[in-house]
């Protein structure tokens, strides 16, 4: 019978049907998508395809730095190379709080209005003055010790969390 | 069961020894009686695996005696690393491909001439299942229209897209009440890809908090498409999304090929630092293998097939894929 609504029916194969789901779970596991989706998106990332969207101003200089300096010694010079070029970036906010800063060691008394990640950056830039000023060794205690606490995120302030769910 | 007859037939709480000695020419299989045979195997067993344990823990100790000199961890061996080697994998500086892909079906798409208009239909009478992904499909994949068709034969409405401007066209084939294949023809006159399709979930399956896709145009994300077939399928699908995505919409469709299986996965991303994303699910999610290329449009009878998956001959070996 050769009417247009009429299907061909073809037999699935029990055996290879079996085949295929077995290796397509497998494939699923080697695969690990998660993993290569974000992969791929932070090498897009660092290629640029986003241009100025995010703002991730040491980003370059961060991979730079981490690519060449394996060793541990070195480390904590690329860390205070690091907060060198946070110098430069918050070059303003150094200069305007700077009067604030030099007195105080303790974080807590500080009463800016700024957020909790500017006050870090200019501890951590604090540091990076100090260590410039006496020369790198004899603080390398100190600042290595004060370093775990210290965790520079970079939030962005432009853009809300998506993620909450919004009104 | 013949219990408590010779040193042998120990059941319930034997003392095992720590080192049991096997005379040499004894073997586990050789017993005649289950029980004893069973628990004879275990103990073997286990004394298998407390010898490998113990070498496992002298190379551990040889390779930190040896320190920087020790030599270096042996990578496993995994299907993708013993993959044979296909002599149509695309050298990404071959110009001949190269010059193939400027000229071939897709050279409109990436010159920016065409913008996509992509029409998803389905087989005869869909149910509810099929509806509904051919419905969320359609909020994935950017202007596109879901028609449904009643007994209207594909040839004779290839035409009629044609005349509509329409670049593509999505078939999904159902049985019993879930889809399970898709036809994927680029229209005017381009080629023709028949997959099989499988795992599919529906956006109210995926575990996730994330809301709607909305209007923004995704990226595409092509994976491991190696070989010339590969690449093909590559390109057809990166031809169904229109050209220039839009960043802000922070949405990514990704193509995945693992082993001649293309995941399809739709997520919305956010970078949390320069070197952390997060990716959320959204949108469905499916398989598909290729089991036809077809040169020209849909066309089952008398259509040029390119590539035909042929059981007999491509699946002998278990390392040898075709995309």
């Amino acid at each position: 019978l050769d009417v247009p609504g009429r299907r061909k029916l073809v037999p699935l194969r029990r055996k290879i049907e079996r085949r295929e789901k077995r290796r397509e779970e497998k494939a699923l596991v080697a695969a690990q998508l998660d993993n290569a989706i974000e992969k791929e998106l932070l090498e897009r990332l660092k290629q640029d395809t986003y241009g100025d969207i995010y703002n991730f101003p040491i980003h370059a200089f961060d991979k730079a730095l981490q690519q060449q300096d394996a060793e541990s010694e070195s480390e904590s010079d690329a860390e205070k190379e690091e907060e060198d070029d946070e110098d430069m970036d918050k070059r303003e906010f150094v200069e305007a709080d700077d009067s604030d800063l030099s007195d105080f060691e303790d974080m807590d008394k500080l009463e800016t209005s700024s957020e909790e990640e500017q006050e870090v950056e200019e501890e951590v830039e604090k540091k990076a003055s100090r260590s410039k000023s006496k020369g790198k060794t004899p603080l390398k205690g100190p600042a290595r010790r004060k370093r775990p606490y210290i965790e520079i995120e970079y939030e962005k302030e432009t853009e809300p969390v998506t993620k909450t769910k919004a009104a | 069961a013949g219990d408590g007859s010779g040193a042998v037939a120990e059941d319930g709480e034997p003392p095992v020894p720590a080192r049991v000695l096997f005379p040499p020419t004894f073997s586990v299989s050789e017993i005649k009686n289950k029980q004893r045979r069973h628990f004879m195997f275990l103990r073997w067993k286990q004394q298998q695996r407390k010898e490998k344990l113990a070498a496992k823990k002298k190379r551990r100790k040889e390779r930190e005696a040896l320190g920087d000199k020790a030599p270096p961890k042996a990578i496993p061996k995994t299907i993708e690393n013993q993959r044979v080697y296909d002599e149509t994998t695309v050298d990404p500086n071959d110009e001949e491909v190269a010059f193939d892909e400027a000229t071939d079906e897709f050279a409109p798409y990436f010159n920016r001439q065409t913008v996509p208009k992509i029409l998803i239909t389905t087989s005869d009478r869909p149910r509810g299942r099929t509806v509904r992904f051919c419905e969320q499909l359609s909020t994935v994949i950017p202007n596109s229209h879901v028609y449904y068709r009643r007994g209207l034969a594909l040839k004779r409405i290839i035409p009629q897209c044609i005349a509509r401007d329409f670049t593509d066209l999505i078939v999904i084939n159902e049985d019993r009440k879930i889809p399970n294949g898709l036809v994927l023809s680029h229209l005017p006159d381009g080629p023709t890809a028949h997959f099989r399709m499988s795992s599919v979930r529906l956006r109210k399956e995926i575990k996730r908090k994330g809301k709607e896709p909305t209007e923004h145009v995704p990226e595409v994300i092509l994976n491991n498409f190696t070989t010339r077939l590969g690449h093909s399928i590559g390109r057809m699908f990166a031809s169904l999304f229109p050209h220039d995505p839009q960043f802000i919409g922070r949405q990514v469709a990704t193509f995945h090929n693992q082993r001649d299986y293309i995941f399809f996965r739709f997520h919305r991303y956010i970078f949390k630092s320069e070197k952390k994303v997060g990716i959320q699910e959204l949108g469905p999610r499916f398989t598909l293998k290729l089991r036809s290329l077809q040169k020209g449009t849909f066309d089952s009878k008398f259509g040029e097939y390119e590539w035909i998956h042929k059981r007999r001959e491509m699946d002998t070996s278990r390392r040898k894929f075709h995309l």
